[in-house]
């Protein structure tokens, strides 16, 4: 019986968010308030527009100073934007195109595709300005490593996918001779999320012990890879940055819905990143059964925190169970079968005691620590989780 | 009035992998064929035709388990192939959800099969695929199996082969054109028109199309029961990018319907 | 409480996409070959695929034949899916030996359209309803526009304006029965299983028939 390094905790539940115990290394102080809501207000949110009174442009324009900050290439696009059909990435790619940018839209498809998503993305790709490739995870190699992250027992079963965008848009960027990718990524949205719910998909050496302890040889993680090294190299040869304009403007997703629908006849699709079958598994069946973890906990206390939702309304939400308006049973099955589990070899892997990414080799103090004299030496704010 | 079917159609390789083919030669990696079932039938298409295009040559037919998957997570009209040579395959395949099955293959060495399946299962679930090389000049000659031009004997000709299809019970021909795979340059139509004429089984075109026009191009010259497609649905227009699409089309044809069977009247 | 609703299988065809569409609108559907087995169905559904004449040969031999026509004598609800549908009726052409359940006074003939160019047979794809002359059960909550319905069948039934059972026809050259509602014993010519969100409104409307006669 595997038993994790996580510490165990008696439970406890943020006074002012409503993080909670299910991130095991929360830290509350004597008002009961938790690391996570006092970082988010006293440093993350000074990167975004939300730490200012000055005028913010809104939704729909975009940051004007960003836009000129972006160099115009010789080549035949000026931007990679990384398009998954949904409201972050489709908000990025039209306020660029808007600001006159030529956009490179790039979609990772890693067999978990839905409809709508697909829409959402042919819509953008159909506007002038814009132009469309897709990379296509080789799914027989793909479905290997997702298998390997579920046996490893994690919360943390979408880092594949997220490195693989990060190397998709990369290999893109450098292809094309372009110097600038725009994330869709936003602190407002995403800037509260414990690291152990997401582990830094940087950290190489944790997602290849990963592999290695399910018998995956190095060579099924090389096309998704993207590390420290590759980083540094896209960086300082080949001087390619990301930006992320949501955390220029007051971004508020359900006014970006509506702008989105009535422009390009964008449709939703209810629940927060289900445009990806996967990720629907992930965030609302299998993290809450096998860690506790209900993520909507994370994006609800950053709302808590600019007072765009109370926290009794934020409880209310949380009372409801992630899984309500699924059909389980029928998602189980389809993810079940399309990784060659049986859907009973599923449910068994679910119950099975949770692991967490300190229970596998990492480099995260020394990763830390080279992030760290990075901004230090370029004089840039910690904008992400890493 | 019977409406023409837009079907998709999905080619899977020897290893489960969905592929585009041009020329039936070069083969582009497309993705998971079973995540692409599943977004088709999302998409409410007319039919889906899935065609496994290694089994024949690899001795084998298209996997039951991988079919079994196709029908429980769709709900859309099914039509499979690959190296079907059996009534006892044609059993399984049909009692796991499928409506049809696509034979073509064991048809040149053994036409009387068709027959047998029909008899048996009825024609209604019975498709035959014959490719056809129609460019260049001459008559165009048909034959059944693998449609690369490598492994084609001397060939029939067209209509002699799908009449022969249609005397033994097929419940419908679909018309590859072999030549035009994967080249997005428009059906042969005035081959295909002609061909509807003389048969009195539904006629389905594959091969060729690349866009709404092309399919405009074979619908206003004939009322062909149906027109199949790889690379439409598969990229992004005028690209060669992968992205799933297919309600574009149905909507066009739907506007373009009312318009279309009034033309066919008076065919 | 789900209703029991019993799916006979008489050696053809496709019963998988039935029981899944079934279960979709809540639904559990049994798997039945022997005339025991309808002892506790509420409902009982005649499936698609396959030929007349073994089909009918299998029900008789199996005495399924008789125990539906007694079952049906006593309201239990029935629906005949294509093949199962003709089953329903006297006889077919399919098989001129064979007898049907002749629950319904009409027969299927094989389809002949004289205009072959434009009518092929099979009729195979999807088909708009004519307006239902009056008011039918299984198309409730299906508005005109989305009575489109997913077709194979090489046998039609003609429809017979002296029954005073409900009838819609879809056409084909000529009209041809699409569903018939006689009494509680339905038939439909098309696939509700595959037809979309309105095939399974249908089969929910069918299982609505059903619940009232519990």
């Amino acid at each position: 019986m595997r038993v994790s390094k996580a510490p165990q905790r008696a439970y406890q539940i943020c006074s002012r968010c409503v993080m909670d115990t299910s991130d095991p290394w929360i830290v509350f102080d004597c008002q009961g308030r938790c690391n996570h809501c006092t970082d988010f207000l006293e440093r993350r949110l000074s990167v975004t527009a939300y730490s200012t009174t000055d005028k913010i442009p809104s939704n729909s324009d975009g940051p004007e100073h960003l836009w000129s900050s972006i160099p115009r290439n010789r080549g035949l696009h000026d931007v990679v934007v990384g398009v998954s059909g949904g409201v972050d990435s489709t908000s990025v790619a039209l306020l660029a195109q808007k600001a006159g940018l030529r956009v490179l839209a790039v979609h990772l498809d890693n067999g978990w595709d839905t409809p709508i998503a697909l829409q959402n993305v042919l819509q953008l790709a159909s506007l002038p300005g814009i132009t469309y490739e897709a990379e296509v995870l080789n799914w027989n190699r793909f479905k290997a490593v997702q298998r390997a992250f579920i046996a490893a027992g994690v919360p943390d079963i979408e880092l594949p996918t997220d490195i693989a965008i990060q190397a998709a848009l990369h290999r893109a960027a450098v292809r094309h001779g372009i110097r600038t990718i725009l994330s869709g990524g936003n602190i407002a949205n995403e800037g509260i999320l414990p690291v152990c719910w997401m582990y830094n998909p940087r950290d190489s050496l944790y997602a290849e012990s990963i592999l290695h302890k399910a018998g995956l040889p190095p060579s099924f993680y090389a096309p998704l890879k993207f590390g420290f090294r590759q980083e540094l190299r896209c960086r300082l040869k080949h001087r390619i940055r990301t930006l992320y304009p949501l955390n220029q403007i007051r971004f508020s997703k359900d006014n970006a819905r509506q702008h989105l629908s009535s422009a390009i006849g964008w449709q939703s699709y209810g629940g927060k990143h289900c445009e990806s079958t996967y990720t629907r598994f992930c965030q609302l069946i299998y993290q809450p059964r096998r860690h506790g973890i209900d993520y909507r906990r994370s994006h609800l206390s950053a709302d808590i925190c600019l007072h765009q939702v109370t926290r009794s309304q934020a409880l209310d939400v949380l009372a409801r169970p992630a899984w309500n308006d699924l059909d389980v049973d029928y998602d189980v099955a389809f993810v079940a079968r399309k990784l060659d589990f049986s859907a009973d070899q599923l449910q068994t892997a679910m119950a099975s005691p949770p692991c967490w990414y300190i229970d596998f080799p990492n480099r995260q103090s020394l990763l830390g620590a080279a992030y760290n004299s990075f901004r230090i030496l370029t004089g840039r704010r910690k904008a992400s989780n890493f | 009035m019977l409406q023409p079917r837009l079907i998709p159609v999905l080619l899977v390789d020897g290893q489960l992998q969905l592929v585009k083919t041009t020329g039936f030669s070069e083969r582009h990696y497309l993705g998971d064929p079973l995540n692409a079932a599943y977004v088709f039938s999302a998409f409410e298409v007319d039919e889906l035709l899935v065609l496994d295009i290694d089994a024949s040559t690899q001795g084998r037919s298209i996997p039951l388990p991988f079919v079994a998957a196709l029908a429980r997570f769709t709900s859309v009209p099914l039509t499979v192939g690959g190296g079907i040579t059996s009534l006892e395959q044609i059993h399984d395949l049909l009692a796991l959800g499928v409506e049809k099955v696509a034979l073509s293959a064991v048809l040149s060495r053994s036409f009387s099969f068709l027959q047998q399946a029909a008899d048996r299962f009825g024609s209604s679930t019975i498709s035959v695929i014959v490719n056809v090389r129609s460019l260049g000049e001459g008559p165009a000659l048909a034959w059944f199996g693998r449609p690369d031009a490598a492994g084609a004997g001397p060939g029939q000709p067209l209509a002699q082969l799908v009449l022969a299809s249609q005397q033994a019970g097929a419940g419908e021909v679909v018309i590859q054109a072999a030549d035009r795979d994967g080249q997005r340059h428009g059906y042969p139509v005035a081959m295909l028109a002609e061909l509807n004429r003389e048969l009195t089984i539904p006629l389905v075109a594959l091969g060729g199309c690349g866009s709404h026009g092309h399919m405009a191009e074979l619908l206003q010259a004939t009322p062909i029961s149906g027109v199949a497609a790889g690379s439409l649905f598969v990229y992004a227009p005028g690209t060669h990018q992968v992205l799933l699409h297919y309600p574009p089309s149905h909507h066009w044809l739907q506007q373009h319907l009312p318009a279309l069977q009034e033309c066919w009247r008076c065919v | 409480m789900s209703l029991s609703v019993a799916i006979v299988d008489y050696g053809t065809g496709n019963i998988a996409s039935l029981e899944m569409a079934l279960r979709a609108v809540g639904a559990e559907p049994e798997v039945v070959r022997q005339p025991a087995d309808l002892a506790s169905a509420d409902a009982v559904i005649l499936p698609g695929v396959g030929h007349f004449g073994p089909a009918s040969a299998d029900l008789y031999g199996s005495g399924l034949a008789q125990e539906l026509c007694h079952r049906a004598a006593a309201g239990l609800p029935l629906l005949g899916i294509c093949l199962g549908f003709q089953l329903l009726t006297t006889a077919s052409e399919e098989a001129p030996s064979a007898v049907g359940l002749g629950l319904m006074p009409l027969s299927s003939q094989r389809l002949r359209p004289h205009n072959t160019h434009l009518h092929k047979v099979p009729h195979l794809g999807w088909n708009t309803l004519e307006p239902a002359s009056g008011s039918s059960r299984l198309l409730q909550g299906i508005t005109p526009e989305q009575q489109l319905f997913y077709f194979a069948n090489a046998y039609a039934i003609a429809p017979d304006p002296r029954l005073p059972s409900i009838q819609v026809t879809y056409s084909h050259e000529t009209p041809c029965l699409a569903l018939v509602e006689h009494g509680l014993i339905c038939g439909v010519q098309f696939h509700p299983e595959k037809s979309r969100s309105q095939g399974l409104q249908l089969l929910r409307n069918f299982l609505a028939l059903a619940a009232e006669c519990c």
